[in-house]
This record gives structure tokens, C-alpha cells and sequence, in this order.
């Protein structure tokens, strides 16, 4: 009854893993990245014998938000079949959909599974962290089940207007897209930047008497939610600027003038208060917008011709990849970033040269 | 296929996009529904062929109850999908046959062939939708309608995009089908295409119905078009239209 919803997702899915890695190098940078990925098991976490109680209650406490997530998930994608798509006599039918949303469990039970036998193998104990794990995962199900939600069409408000005439008029379209707001974007943004920092005043004062990571949390806690909350990736935007004739560079700057701000804020902010440790912050600080950076930046350079969840994937994968190169040989990590940007700035420069 | 809707109602965002429309879709006839942009004519639409939740009011088919069950409505009613949901990294082959395997078939047996000869897609059947113009993703999309062979078709605004040539020949095809017995329920933009190829007409302004039109307003209409455009217009624009500059 499913079949056409899954056979739907897995041509898709199949497609779109193909797109992602469709030239020699894209196929290459996935090869060295698992590669390293069998290298980082082999060499750290297959040695290492964990004590059964905390690895058993960590995959309980994982498997159970991961079930909530990914059936909520699914049944968003069930809600968009229902209402858009041209599967949506099957997606209505009660046998099809229950059989999809039970099908769509399946990769991640797997994965579970794995991590069972894996745990299981070096505590000889399997029961204990199967039952724990397959407790929280039933439990993040029937939470997802139960809870009324479903897709919903976005239609934006307001529209930036498309026709930039200027670079500050294509920075106020980059800027609407990070900040939510087509019509006040440099004000939304000012808004936000002196939030952040004035909320870092205010944290970091309050949380002077107390322990180093208390501290060190309040430093950083304000300029992380800005970040996140204003890291919206919009691909047909930047990456109709390759198109439009923008240098590589200037993408990136407009990509990266939100961190910037916010970097300068929260550190005025830090040297304003001056708490103890303050230089170890400022470097935690630093680091933090440098890599918010550099993520804005790799997606930015990624987007020409790519749809947002292409990009996405490989930023993920990319940085997955980064993860197991900076375990097995930290030192490394710090040519791999240098080196890959530069193939995206060459990548995004291409199709420059190709337009002009 | 009888089509009879009573007091509908359907929400969106919180908002009653229809508003207790009522109406009747004939057996075998063409009913063109007309209204300004957010009038509710795709939410009407979604609604009928169970895309949409209806919170109130009664949807009977062939004078059954259907209201509850939208999977069955989806089933037997052809939808045609908005071309942006088509998927881009799939073929239109690909896709069509996801939605009936054997579709092939059905275009055979179903009176489809000149359907399917007027939107003329079997060129770029094998190519990637995404790789496709607006008006060619709108030839599969009306198309995606049909492939199940059903004897009533909703299809929202099924010109847009297209040709001249293709346009006028899939008015001429759907016009064959609906004399074949097929009901058909469409979206239009204009008061031109919906009096020269409809059997019924429906005006809709802001989620209520604005006027119905017989089959004789239509005939009055392509009798003297210009005055049947003057008063359509003054009708929408009486009830909540756009406010002339």
C-alpha cells in the first residue's frame, strides 16, 4: 500500500545523493571522508571498552529525542503528500500511510540496533542497553504520534524585491533572508547584535562569582542563539549572485557581516565586564564566529545551482568529515579548511568567469 | 460523476479561505470557477478532491456523503498538482509511472490519447522535471491528473503557463472528455476561457459565492462578450474585488 510513497522518496533520495556527488571530486571528497570515518572507529572507538551504565543511558537519552524527531519528520512529509503532491490518494489512505511512517523507522532502527550490538559486544551485557534504548525510542514515537502537527505551505509575507541595483541593496536582500525581515533588515539586524551583546553584558556580570564554565557559558550562550537563529541558508539568493556577476569575495562578506557584528558586539560587551578569564572567552568568542563564518561561507559558495537541502547535506557531510579528520590527526584539519575553501572559491569564481 | 458541495467550509492559516460555498458540479459538464487572487478558488478546490480538511458544511458524490472521507475523494477525483511540487530530480516517465505503473495502458483504454496528444510531453517524457520550462511542468501536471483514468477531474488554473497552440488544444481535448461524460471542475483566470469552454460558471469573492452562471448566462456571454466581462468584473468588484486605480 506504501509502495508508491517509498518508492517516491527512494528514487528522490537516490537522485539527489547522485547530484551531490556528481563529479570526480565531489565522488572523492566522499571516498577520503569515509575512509577517515573507518579509520576514526578503528582507531578510537572500537578500542575503547565504555562502562555499560553511562553509554546505556546516553543511548537511551538519544534514542528517544532522535525517534521524536524523525517521526515528526515523516509525518510532515506525509502531511505535504496529503496536500501537494500527486501521491496524495496513497498518502490519505490510513493501511498506506501507518505502513510509511512504520517503513520510514527502519533506517533509524538500524543505526540503533547497530549501536546495541556494538555496546553489547564490549560489555557482554545485551539486554540492559537494548531495553533502555528500544524504551526511549517507543516513547519519542508515541510522542511524535501523538502530537497534532503537520506541514504547512509557507507563504512569505513580504518579498524582498529581486532587482538589486547595488551592493547595498544585495546585502539587504542577504540581510532579509538571515533576519526574517524583508522591509527593516539593517534595523532587525542592529536589533539583534545589541541584544546579543547587551545580554552577554548582563550574563557574563551575573555570572562573575560563579564556576569557570558557568562563566564561560554566559559569554557564549548569546552570541551562539544569534547565530543559530540567524543562519538561515538561502541558496537561490546567493547563489544567483554568482550568476548576476558578484565576486566570490563579496558574497562571502555579505554572507559573513552578521557574524562580524556580532562578534565586535559581544566583545565589546566581554572587555566592558572584563570577568576573570576574560582573554580565554574572547578566544572562545573568536573561534566560535570564525567558524559560524566560514559555515556561511562554505554554503554561500556551495549554492549556485544547488537546491537548499544539496547544500545542507554537504555542508553536514563536510563537517562530519572535518570531526574525523581533527580526531585522527588534528594538525591536518587546519590544511583541510584552507584547502576546501579554496576549491569552493574556485568552484564559485568558475562560474563567474563562465558568465562574464 | 455528480459533485454537490453545501456550506463549505475551509480554513487555512487560521482564516476561512471558502466560507460557506455552496454549488453543484453536473454530471458530464464543465464548471469553471472565476475569482480574484485569495478568492478561494484553490482552497475550494483542495478541498473537493480531500487535499484539504473541510471543517464544515457537506461534499456528496453521486448524492453519497463523502465528506469524511478524503482519501476516497483523492482516489476518485484526478488533481492536478501546482508544477512546483512536481519533483525536479525525477522524469515526467518516472513519475507517471509512480502514479498508475501502468499508465500507458490507462491512456489507451481511458479516451486519453488526445489528451495526452495535446499537451505533447512525450519529447521531454525522459527528461528531469527540473530541467523543464514552466509550461512543459504544466503539461505533466495536467496530465498527472488523468493517468488514473477518473471520471471527474479538479484541475486549478490548467492553462496557465501554456501556449497558445497547446492551450487551445487542451481546451478542445478536455471539452471531448467532458462530452465523453467526464465532470470537470477548473480554476480559471479568465471570463474569456470560461465562456468558451464551460457549461456552468461560479464567481467567487472572498471565500463566498459571488454569482452562479447557467449555461444560458454562459451562451449570453459568447454572444456578447464584452458586455458579459463588464458586468462579470462589476461583480467581483461589488462583493470585495480589487479596488480600480
Amino acid at each position: 500500500m506504501a509502495a508508491p510513497l517509498l518508492k517516491y522518496d527512494l528514487l528522490l533520495a537516490r537522485r539527489s545523493f547522485a547530484d551531490a556527488f556528481a563529479t570526480g571530486r565531489d565522488r572523492l571528497l566522499l571516498v577520503l571522508v569515509v575512509a577517515f570515518l573507518l579509520l576514526w572507529l578503528r582507531d578510537s572507538a572500537l578500542r575503547a571498552v565504555p562502562p555499560l551504565p553511562p553509554k546505556a543511558a546516553m543511548l537511551g537519552v538519544l534514542a528517544g529525542p532522535a525517534a521524536f524527531g524523525w517521526t515528526r519528520a515523516a509525518k510532515r512529509r506525509l502531511a505535504w503528500f496529503r496536500e501537494t503532491s500527486v501521491l496524495a490518494p496513497d498518502a490519505l489512505a490510513a493501511r498506506a500511510s501507518l505502513a510509511y511512517l512504520a517503513c520510514a523507522q527502519l533506517p533509524l532502527l538500524a543505526v540503533l540496533t547497530v549501536a546495541i550490538l556494538f555496546l553489547s559486544d564490549r560489555t557482554g551485557d545485551p539486554f540492559r542497553p537494548g531495553a533502555v534504548a528500544f524504551l526511549f525510542y517507543g516513547l519519542g514515537v508515541a510522542l511524535a504520534m501523538a502530537r497534532k502537527d503537520g506541514w504547512k505551505a509557507r507563504t512569505p509575507r513580504r518579498r524582498p524585491s529581486q532587482a538589486a541595483e547595488g551592493d547595498a541593496s544585495t546585502f539587504r536582500i542577504v540581510l532579509a533572508r538571515q533576519t526574517f525581515d524583508a522591509v527593516r533588515p539593517f534595523r532587525i539586524a542592529a536589533l539583534l547584535v545589541a541584544a546579543a551583546a547587551l545580554a552577554t553584558l548582563g550574563l557574563t556580570w551575573l555570572a562573575a562569582p560563579q564556576s569557570p564554565a558557568v562563566r564561560f557559558a554566559a559569554a557564549l550562550v548569546p552570541s551562539s542563539a544569534l547565530l543559530v537563529a540567524t543562519g538561515r541558508n538561502a541558496p537561490q539568493v546567493v547563489g544567483l549572485l554568482a550568476f548576476a556577476g558578484y565576486r566570490a569575495r563579496a558574497v562571502a562578506a555579505f554572507v559573513c557581516a552578521l557574524p562580524a557584528a556580532s562578534l565586535a558586539g559581544a566583545s565589546t560587551a566581554l572587555l566592558l565586564v572584563r570577568p576573570e578569564g576574560w582573554v580565554g572567552m574572547l578566544g572562545a568568542l573568536l573561534l566560535l564566529h570564525l567558524f559560524a563564518a566560514l559555515v556561511a561561507t562554505a554554503r554561500a559558495w556551495l549554492s549556485p545551482g544547488r537546491s537548499a537541502r544539496q547544500v545542507d547535506s554537504r555542508v553536514q557531510l563536510e563537517l562530519l568529515g572535518l570531526l574525523v579528520i581533527a580526531g585522527v590527526f588534528a594538525p591536518l584539519a587546519l590544511l583541510v579548511v584552507p584547502w576546501r575553501l579554496w576549491l569552493l572559491h574556485r568552484h564559485f569564481s568558475k562560474l563567474l568567469w563562465i558568465q562574464t | 460523476m455528480l459533485i454537490e458541495a453545501q456550506d463549505l467550509v475551509v480554513r487555512r492559516g487560521g482564516v476561512a479561505a471558502v466560507n460557506g460555498v455552496s454549488f453543484t458540479a453536473p454530471s458530464g459538464r464543465w464548471t469553471g470557477i472565476v475569482g480574484a487572487n485569495g478568492s478561494g478558488k484553490t482552497s475550494l478546490l483542495r478541498g473537493l478532491a480531500g487535499r484539504l480538511e473541510v471543517q464544515r458544511g457537506a461534499i456528496r458524490i453521486d448524492s453519497v456523503d463523502r465528506t469524511a472521507d478524503r482519501a476516497w475523494r483523492a482516489r476518485q477525483l484526478g488533481f492536478a498538482p501546482e508544477i512546483a511540487a512536481l519533483p525536479a530530480s525525477l522524469t515526467g516517465e518516472e513519475l507517471f509511472s509512480i502514479i498508475a505503473p501502468d499508465w500507458r495502458n490507462a491512456v489507451r483504454t481511458g479516451g486519453l490519447l488526445g489528451l495526452r496528444d495535446a499537451l505533447a510531453f512525450e519529447s521531454f517524457l525522459g527528461e528531469r522535471i527540473g530541467a523543464l520550462s514552466a509550461g512543459m511542468r504544466q503539461r505533466l501536471a495536467l496530465f498527472a491528473a488523468f493517468v488514473g483514468a477518473p471520471a471527474a477531474a479538479i484541475l486549478d488554473e490548467p492553462f496557465n503557463w501554456l501556449d497558445p497552440v497547446c492551450a487551445y488544444d487542451t481546451r478542445c481535448a478536455l471539452r471531448a472528455l467532458v462530452d465523453g461524460g467526464l465532470t470537470l471542475c477548473t480554476a480559471l483566470h479568465e471570463t474569456a476561457a470560461l465562456v468558451s469552454s464551460c457549461d456552468e460558471g461560479l464567481l467567487l469573492s472572498e471565500g463566498r459565492v459571488a454569482r452562479t452562471l447557467t449555461k444560458a448566462d454562459l451562451e449570453r456571454g459568447r454572444r456578447d462578450y464584452g458586455a458579459f466581462e463588464t458586468e462579470m468584473i462589476a461583480v467581483l468588484r461589488g462583493l470585495g474585488g480589487p479596488v480600480p486605480r
